[in-house]
């Protein structure tokens, strides 16, 4: 396998639907005032991070895009976008409430929810385009994506099986540094 | 990392060609209408920045000039032919869609416009046109304005902000506004509407 560069992973802000409980899949809603705060601490942690000679790529979806603009403030510019990093796709149950899914379909954890809902994009093709993504990345790189779009990313580099990604540590307000498939979860003040 | 002076970029309004789906290169085709209101966007941004004095670059190619002349009203400028387009070989002059018929591979590839004038047949070559923007670069003495194309502005503005060649297609390339550079970053100035 040959070296991948260095890379910095960031899911978005807390939005609106995240604090309703609602799945947003490719489905979007704006930052609420806490996702806001969460995106400035990750422009604070990568403050502290030497960015020379890195890019940034963000989710083309405006939660992503948001937060890019925030967390990147005076450190990179400009901020390119991929649709290899949006967020998987829900099918048929984006936009709906978390918990009455959960009910109505037995499902054991909101992880099989992706799996279950109908039309959904599901984890296997979501393997496939982040690994085809990180295959054409060719430098070190600011990554701006979502909760689920993150941790396959993270999965992949750090040599997991797809069985593993529901034990992938994620968070909003924190930055993941990967390197030599190490992931190292970064806060502020910690 | 190797710092430039200040740049403000601007890239001509639409052309007839544009507008078609034809690849210009080195080949020329005059404003739209569109391309001209573009061009007098870009001139509400330009006084306070020509009020600094700063040195003008335009390409030779007809669109860059005529938008320069809207642009920067009328503001004397040098020309520079290593702001030209990239050469596009034997593609220059022919519809996106004919291209994209001759090389099937691509219908499922999306590719920017980068990569088709990468391939062109008998084209200049990306690492070529790379090279004669760097030279440009060097050049400098100081804060500078360049009125040019869309993929010299894209291959340009990624070597100073530090994209990579691979991911330089993917800059947004737009018409009717000015890139400012400036400490390896980039910011978009827009008129209000």
């Amino acid at each position: 396998m040959t070296a991948r560069p260095p890379l910095f992973i960031l899911r978005h802000g807390e939005t609106e639907w995240n604090a309703a409980g609602r799945l947003q899949g490719h489905h979007d809603s704006p930052l609420t005032p806490a996702g806001q705060t969460q995106a400035a601490a990750q422009n604070a942690i990568l403050s502290d991070q030497d960015l020379r000679g890195y890019c940034a790529i963000s989710s083309p979806q405006a939660r992503a895009y948001q937060t890019a603009v925030i967390a990147l403030d005076g450190l990179i510019s400009p901020v390119l976008t991929d649709d290899a990093l949006r967020e998987i796709g829900l099918g048929d149950w984006a936009g709906q409430d978390r918990a009455s899914l959960m009910s109505q379909s037995g499902a054991a954890d909101g992880f099989t929810l992706y799996e279950l809902a109908p039309r959904a994009e599901g984890f296997e093709r979501l393997h496939a385009r982040c690994q085809a993504f990180l295959a054409r990345l060719e430098q070190p790189a600011v990554l701006i994506t979502h909760g689920i779009t993150s941790r396959m990313l993270r999965l992949i580099l750090t040599g997991q099986p797809i069985t593993a990604l529901r034990d992938m540590p994620g968070g909003q307000g924190v930055v993941f540094r990967v390197e030599n498939a190490q992931q190292k979860r970064l806060t502020l003040g910690a | 990392m190797i710092t430039y002076p200040k740049i403000w970029f601007l890239r001509h309004g639409q052309t007839e060609w544009n507008k078609a789906y034809r690849l210009q290169g080195q080949l020329d085709s005059p404003l739209t209408q569109l391309g001209i209101v573009q061009a007098h966007r870009q001139a509400q941004i330009m006084p306070e920045i020509l009020a600094l004095g700063p040195d003008i670059h335009v390409s030779p190619l007809g669109r860059a000039r005529q938008t320069a002349d809207i642009a920067l009203g009328g503001a004397a400028y040098r020309s520079d032919p290593r702001l030209m387009e990239i050469d596009a070989g034997k593609w220059q002059g022919m519809l996106r869609a004919d291209i994209l018929a001759i090389r099937p591979q691509w219908a499922q590839a999306d590719p920017s416009a980068l990569e088709i004038y990468e391939a062109a047949e008998g084209g200049e070559g990306v690492s070529a046109f790379r090279a004669r923007i760097r030279s440009f670069l060097e050049d400098l003495t100081g804060p500078s304005v360049i009125v040019a194309h869309g993929l010299l502005g894209q291959v340009l503005r990624a070597h100073i902000c530090g994209v990579g060649p691979a991911l330089a297609g993917r800059l947004s390339n737009a018409q009717g506004v000015v890139y400012e550079l400036e400490n390896g970053m980039e910011q978009v100035l827009e008129a209000p509407e």
